[in-house]
């Protein structure tokens, strides 16, 4: 019962932290940072792969959703409505870092290698966890072409259902369930391939 | 291990991954700042002109002024061509006659 209070509270919140949203009041995109900001700055780092790339692109997600605040209908999550802002200018950023290489032969490995990496604060120091598994899984999906990161990252990161997904990327559950279903044997078969061992199975 | 114990741990481990990755008070504040600076004038605001448009551009005015100029130079051609043979088939009118095929030319020369 309370959790049911719990979640009508928050639909109220959002709700009303909209209509403050469409009146321009900064106060609703403090909140929404405040919120959703980490969420949407760990999706654009794990679909670009470079930390400053993902800072930007996180930043214009939220100043877009300010302001075109009008343009959100209600019909979804916020959370799904920020996040679909955050896919298309990460798409967008991709196809701008493509064009740059082909013209200026520019060594952007955005969709090639994964050396963005570096510098990423808790990117695999001895003793972590991360260092424990040898490899890092962020690293890994990384490897995977833009199309399959985007479902993986929805999926396991966010937890969404395919539905929820379809919904983000505006395509339909079919065709989400087919790339998910590629895109986790992929993931699979590089995770084996690299020797990632599940924690449960160290215990033999 | 089954499906849903994989997926769960590797859920737990991309989430430990990408803890320290935080959307901090610097870039709050910046966006904040943006979103509060007045909208500028239309004359003085930053477009992006995306790459496959500028490069489409670039062919038109490079392509325009050569399309032109073959266009213009092709119909010089036609003009002389035109001149010329108008020239030669004054010159070189022929007359058939009881007496055989001439050239008006020769004719002429017989006239006088």
């Amino acid at each position: 019962m309370d959790r049911a209070d719990g979640a009508g509270d928050r639909v109220e919140e959002e709700r009303q932290r909209i209509e403050q949203l469409k009146r321009g009041e900064e106060a609703a995109l403090a909140w929404l940072m405040e919120r959703y900001g980490s969420d949407v700055l760990r999706t654009a780092a794990l679909l670009l792969k470079d930390r400053y790339l993902a800072e930007d692109v996180s930043q214009e997600t939220f100043l877009t959703a300010f302001r075109k605040a009008d343009q959100y209908r209600g019909d979804g999550a916020l959370r799904g409505w920020l996040l679909r802002i955050a896919i298309n200018l990460c798409r967008s950023r991709m196809r701008r870092a493509s064009w740059q290489r082909l013209f200026f032969r520019e060594r952007m490995d955005l969709d090639q290698e994964a050396d963005g990496w570096s510098g990423w604060p808790g990117s695999a120091e001895p003793g972590t966890t991360d260092w424990m598994n040898r490899m890092s899984l962020r690293e890994e999906i990384g490897k995977l072409p833009l199309l399959y990161r985007e479902v993986i990252v929805l999926y396991y990161f966010h937890e969404m259902q395919t539905a929820e997904i379809a919904a983000i990327l505006q395509e339909s559950e079919g065709t989400v369930k087919s790339k998910l279903h590629r895109a986790r044997k992929k993931l699979k078969q590089q995770l084996e391939e690299g020797g990632w061992e599940y924690e449960s199975s160290w215990g033999g | 291990m089954n499906q849903a114990g994989e997926d769960k741990e590797l859920r737990d481990q991309l989430r430990r991954e990408m803890e320290p990755v935080v959307f901090s008070e610097e870039m709050q504040t910046a966006v904040l700042r943006h979103a509060s600076a007045p909208k500028p004038s239309w004359w003085n605001r930053e477009i992006r002109i995306p790459v496959p448009v500028m490069a489409a551009i670039l062919v038109l005015i490079i392509a325009a002024p050569v399309y032109g100029w073959q266009q213009a130079h092709s119909m010089k051609t036609n003009i002389v061509a035109k001149n010329t043979s108008k020239d030669a088939e004054r010159q070189e009118r022929i007359i058939v006659s009881a007496a055989g095929v001439f050239y008006a030319s020769q004719l002429e020369g017989e006239k006088r």
